[in-house]
């Protein structure tokens, strides 16, 4: 048994790198069979986890950790590379490999494999990853694929690279300062609750703004949207603009030719329309992997460093901010589109902003529930985009889907509502108590009065959600696919709905699972006022969007005029790129133009001839001397012999 | 066979090294009468010989063979940590003659007699962990260099002296790595100045003439105040530890001896007090002398001209190797001379050099031809390097060190690759209507020719390196070096990352400018050159413990050893 252990973990391990070694092949195989053997591979890493759910841990410790290799060893700092595994990587193993199958089953012919194969290297290294060094090798690698898949070989590096930069050095401060004050140990094991606890507050909130940070920038979440280049904004016309991630995922943001809000938005020089930039846009299908597989990695980052962010209320205070903001954009975002995987590619950014918002709740179980369903809507993301390629003509199935992907979802929103309201309805409880003032995590009652803006976000957040999901289905179903259904699509047909009744399944499954221990996902009982709405909510906007759709009316127009002026304010992502220009870039050019400028006025030609100038001024000044008594001569000899004299004396003494 | 062929190499490796280019010298001199084809052959068998010799001295090189002896092991410590040394009189000698003599009985008695005459100075050559990666950096580099300048087919030799300039060079830049006597290594790392100066001045640009003195004056400077420093070194310890036997010399200019002694006799001993009030002048002078020719900010300008006047060969080496002399200088005496010192001004150290490192960056950034900014990333990246070695632990030296190498093999690809004439204004109108450069390959054509995509591939493959993306040289050293800064000084470890980050962002800019390769061909020389480099780059960021395995016991020598804390002394 504990041989078909260790066999099954080197496979989950093992799997992604054979198949990266095997994408450089591409071109001299077949491509039908390398995708075959690729989506094998996949296939053995969901074996090998099926494998290890049922068969007995080796070691009974929360984690069974196996080190295969030592990347990097040094007195007090070494890097391993291995596998730490608990429920929860498995689950994320499992659900990456799932989602590569999808993937891979619609792999466009122009895109190389090569990129793809060494992203899922890279996820799996984080997701089963043991010490920091790990993951941060995992992170950077994931995040460097990543983005390489998502730019057209022939296009110039893109500014991604700063986001993953500004990512990949943030963690890498805070993984610097937690090594130094875990006993220079990188492991995670060393992550107890007493060693973080005899650290000072603020060392630990320090350690966990920087980490969070580089979660920031893998998920997309605001400030570090800013990640593909477009070129709008008054900041594109001067060469130096960025869109968001969901934007270059999935293609240029969309409303209909002739619509108000989209011809004022064209005729505006600062804003510029640019569907004409179609050219640039990355395959749709490496949205499915970016959504599905490469955001949850940042995802999982924030559950295995849950200890830390335990104990750090401001940082996680930090969290619900942004990951409230985020959502309430990408809602707004995701109600303004009318393409299918636009709705989803902001909606899959959107709800790392619930998991944010769950994490920063505090409360564990409800964070590894929201977390739980992320994974899982993650999978049906990925169905639903193959689906919108392949069998767009079948509404039923899509649906179904939509329906299963709202149902999974709220199984884990409603756990992050209730919490919510858990700390919401403190302000009705009056008069409020001392007690209750210093518990609160960071500002008191003040703080129970933000969490009602963040419970009006997410159901403001359901509804839109409800509504622009069966909106851009409805309206995808006016654009007709004229190929029938072949053999291969009838297959693929086939998975995608048994992988939608096995997704829908899990997430139950996940949502009702009890507590085993502190990393297992966990059941709690519903609160009435924060599940309740939700369902409603959501369903209130799907049957807006559908008679929206079924009645011709000028309702959808009049209110994508209305949220116009969101609408161009998120187009423009809130001056973002203008500001970023104005305070960053900008400078930074400046600066360095004026810096080489000096440079060259200081140090350069005009410099030598003034210093010769001078050096003649003053030899010119000198030469009296040079040429007068002997006595200057005389003294100046006895003076440097006397310095002379008195450096020995002193050097002897 | 062994004995009789092999061993004999294999056991003087360094000497063997040295000794190549001279040979080198004699054989290009007959092939000057065969014509320009018999140099080229004569230069190239020179220079694969050497490279195969740098590679099995790395792979030689035994990081934990025990010290041969007791007395070894008592002065410089359990491991062998130099090897394959070779030790002949140079200037002035030492040593006992055996005297026949008469005693009072009329017998005769052969007796001992120290007989000593000059300094004792020798050519006293070996390596350690760290040398041995500078060789064959060095190597590597040279030779790249030299083919790119002395073997050329088509084209003339770009000076009539070019081969022996370079074989010169390579003999100085060895021997200033494998110099286990300090006048030996003073010798030659000026005769490597002297080189330089004598490529670039001989095969450089328009510019030569102005900015090779300059580059030379300032190069010099650091070199004789290195001179002062370490000749004030042998000095003072000659006066201040215990009176040697009449059969030893009252100087000692042996490296090895000289650090583990002053470790032994003054740092810790009875001289302390004197030691301490005489060391700062000593450490200034080392200080001034091995930075000033870093090309640090704010005296980056000498370098950066000289890297853009010289020839692409030359340029290689300048910036690949040449400029990290300085750095090697820091490692070999400064951190283990004077570890309080060093750690008493670390702060401030670590703190300028980490604003000088971001000056330069910035200075990269507002550049808008590939050239500079690849001198100005290379000045950024040494400040970077010896950011590490300051905080004097096992993270930021190995860090720092590795820095070095990756720099070496990616600055290496780039300078290769990139076109002789970067063309700016081909830049200025791309800018101005924000073409990207993937438009402007070859000129107008909108799709690129395959060797034009290989080119570009490539140099983004050399951006990736630099940039420190996992899998490649530059990830190791930008990973392991900011655990070391953190432990020493939180200003520092910001200013590097932030250096990094804007440095990335640099290249990424600069990846959106256009390069011009179209009057220059693909070669098979290209082809093999291009791919040495990537095999290294990608070997050094997946198996970096193979680097760090053979470096580890010569860096942990240099910090102060455990029985000694700095406090105590």
């Amino acid at each position: 048994m504990d041989t078909l252990r260790i066999l099954l973990i080197g496979t989950l391990v093992g799997a992604p790198l054979v198949a990266y070694g095997l994408s450089f092949l591409e071109g001299k195989l077949f491509r039908q069979v390398l995708l075959t053997v690729t989506q094998l591979a996949a296939v053995a890493v969901q074996l090998s986890a099926l494998g290890l759910f049922f068969t007995p841990p080796l070691q009974s410790q929360t984690f069974e950790d196996f080190r295969l290799v030592t990347w990097l060893s040094m007195p007090g700092f070494e890097v391993t590379l291995g596998a730490q595994l608990n429920g929860f990587s498995l689950v994320q193993t499992t659900l990456v490999s799932v989602v590569l199958l999808l993937v891979l089953s619609a792999w466009p012919q122009e895109v190389s494999l090569r990129w793809l194969m060494l992203a899922w290297f890279g996820v799996t290294l984080v997701n089963v990853a043991g010490n920091l060094g790990q993951m941060f090798v995992g992170w950077t690698l994931s995040a460097w694929a990543s983005s390489e898949l998502a730019r057209k070989p022939d296009k110039p590096l893109r500014p991604v690279w700063l986001m993953q930069r500004v990512s990949d050095i943030a963690m890498l401060a805070g993984f610097g300062i937690v090594w130094m004050h875990f006993e220079s140990s990188l492991e995670f094991t060393a992550w107890t609750p007493e060693a973080i606890g005899a650290l000072r507050p603020e060392l630990v909130e320090s350690m966990a703004l920087f980490v969070f940070i580089g979660v920031i920038g893998r998920c997309a979440q605001l400030p570090l949207t800013v990640w593909l280049e477009t070129e709008q904004g008054f900041a594109a016309q001067m060469g130096n603009s960025m869109s968001k991630l969901s934007d270059v995922m999935v293609g240029v943001w969309n409303v209909p030719d002739g619509h108000e809000v989209a011809e004022r938005l064209k005729s505006d020089r600062t804003n510029r329309w640019h569907e004409s930039n179609e050219e640039s846009v990355p395959s749709t299908v490496l949205a499915w992997w970016l959504c599905a597989a490469f955001l949850p990695a940042g995802i999982g980052l924030l559950v295995r460093l849950e200890p830390l962010f335990a104990v750090a209320p401001h940082t996680r205070l930090l969290m619900v901010a942004v990951g409230a903001f985020t959502l309430l954009m990408c809602s707004a975002n995701a109600a303004a589109q009318t393409n299918w995987p636009h709705v989803l590619s902001q909606f899959a950014v959107g709800q790392c902003g619930v998991v944010l918002i769950a994490m920063g709740i505090g409360n564990q179980s409800e964070g590894l529930s929201g977390v739980a369903a992320f994974h899982w809507q993650s999978v049906l993301i990925a169905v639903l985009l193959v689906a919108n390629l392949v069998i767009r003509r079948w509404a039923t199935a899509l649906m179904a889907v939509t329906v299963s992907l709202i149902v999974a979802g709220l199984c884990g929103r409603h756990a992050v509502a209730d919490s919510i309201w858990e700390h919401a309805r403190k302000l009705f409880e009056l008069p409020i108590r001392m007690s209750d003032e210093s518990n609160g995590v960071v500002l008191g009652t003040t703080e129970t009065r933000l969490w009602w803006l963040v419970l009006g976000t997410i159901f403001l957040a359901e509804f839109l959600t409800g509504f622009s999901l069966i909106r851009a289905w409805l309206l995808g179903r006016r654009k007709t696919v004229s190929r029938s259904l072949a053999g291969s699509d009838r297959r693929l047909y086939i998975t995608l709905w048994i992988t939608t009744v096995l997704v829908l399944g899990g997430s139950l499954w996940s949502r009702g699972e009890f507590s085993r221990s502190e990393t297992e996902f966990s059941w709690t009982p519903p609160q009435l006022f924060g599940t309740v709405p939700l369902l409603p909510l959501g369903l209130a906007g799907a049957v807006l969007a559908w008679w929206m759709y079924s009645k011709p009316s000028s309702l959808p127009e009049k209110v994508a005029a209305a949220m116009g002026p969101f609408a161009r304010l998120s187009r423009n992502r809130f001056y973002w790129d203008d500001l970023y220009f104005l305070l960053v870039v900008h400078p930074a050019k400046a600066i360095g133009e004026r810096l080489v400028w000096f440079e060259e006025r200081v140090f350069g030609p005009d410099a030598v001839s003034l210093r010769d100038h001078l050096a003649s001024v003053l030899g010119e000044s000198a030469e009296p001397l040079s040429r007068g008594s002997a006595m200057i001569g005389a003294l100046t000899t006895v003076g440097s012999v006397a310095v002379l004299a008195w450096m020995l004396l002193w050097l002897r003494s | 066979m062994w004995d009789t062929l092999v061993r004999p190499i294999r056991e003087h490796l360094p000497l063997w090294l040295m000794l190549l280019p001279v040979f080198g010298a004699v054989l290009v001199g007959f092939a000057r009468l065969a014509g320009a084809a018999a140099v080229r052959q004569a230069m190239l068998v020179n220079l694969l010989m050497s490279v195969a010799f740098s590679v099995w001295l790395v792979a030689a090189y035994e990081p934990l063979k025990p010290a041969s002896s007791q007395e070894q092991a008592a002065l410089l410590g359990p491991l062998e940590r130099f090897q394959f040394r070779d030790s002949f009189a140079w200037v002035g000698e030492t040593r006992s003659a055996l005297v026949e003599r008469l005693n009072r009985r009329g017998e005769r008695r052969i007796i001992e007699v120290p007989a000593q005459w000059g300094p004792n100075i020798r050519f006293a050559i070996g390596v350690d962990g760290i040398s041995v990666w500078f060789v064959a950096l060095s190597m590597l580099l040279v030779s790249l260099g030299a083919n790119a300048e002395c073997g050329m087919r088509n084209a003339e030799l770009s000076a009539p002296h070019s081969p022996v300039a370079w074989l010169w060079l390579q003999a100085s830049l060895v021997g200033t790595f494998v110099a286990l006597d300090v006048a030996l290594f003073v010798t030659c790392w000026m005769s490597t100045l002297l080189a330089m100066a004598w490529l670039v001045g001989s095969g450089g640009d328009s510019q030569r003439h102005d900015v090779v003195p300059r580059f030379l004056k300032v190069s010099w400077w650091g070199g004789w105040l290195v001179t002062l420093g370490l000749g004030g070194l042998v000095l003072v310890f000659g006066w201040l530890r215990p009176s040697p036997s009449p059969a030893e010399s009252s100087l000692i200019f042996s490296i090895p001896e000289l650090i583990a002694g002053i470790r032994q006799w003054t740092v810790a001993g009875e001289n302390a007090f004197l030691w301490g009030s005489i060391n700062s002048w000593l450490f200034w002078l080392l200080v001034v002398g091995f930075t000033w020719p870093l090309g640090l900010a704010p005296l980056h300008r000498p370098f950066a001209d000289a890297f853009v006047s010289a020839p692409r060969g030359v340029a290689l080496v300048l910036a690949g190797v040449l400029l990290k002399i300085g750095v090697y200088g820091w490692l070999r005496f400064l951190v283990p001379v004077f570890p309080d010192l060093l750690r008493h001004h670390a702060d401030t150290f670590t703190t300028l050099v980490g604003l000088s490192s971001l000056l330069t960056a910035v200075l990269a950034f507002g550049e808008r031809d590939w050239q500079r900014r690849i001198a100005l990333a290379t000045s950024s990246s040494v400040g970077l390097s010896l950011i590490g070695m300051m905080t004097q632990t096992t993270e930021g030296l190995t860090g720092g060190l590795l820095r070095v190498l990756s720099h070496g093999l990616t600055v290496g690809l780039l300078v290769w690759l990139l076109p002789r004439e970067v063309v700016g204004s081909l830049f200025q109108a791309a800018a101005a209507d924000d073409r990207c450069f993937a438009d402007e390959f070859s000129g107008l054509k909108k799709t690129p020719d395959p060797v034009t995509l290989r080119r570009l591939r490539l140099v983004r493959f050399a951006l990736f390196a630099w940039i420190g993306l996992p899998g490649l040289s530059g990830f190791v050293a930008e990973f392991v070096t900011p655990f070391g800064l953190f432990q020493q000084e939180f200003n520092a470890a910001a200013l590097s990352l932030m250096t990094s980050g804007l440095i990335a962002w640099m290249w990424v800019r600069a990846d959106r400018e256009p390069l011009d390769w179209s009057e220059q061909l693909w070669t098979r020389r290209d082809t093999f050159v291009a791919a040495t480099l990537v095999t290294l780059n990608i070997a050094m960021g997946v198996a970096p413990q193979f680097v760090v395995h053979r470096l580890q016991p010569s860096l942990m020598s240099l910090l102060p050893r455990p029985a000694e804390p700095l406090e105590a002394r």
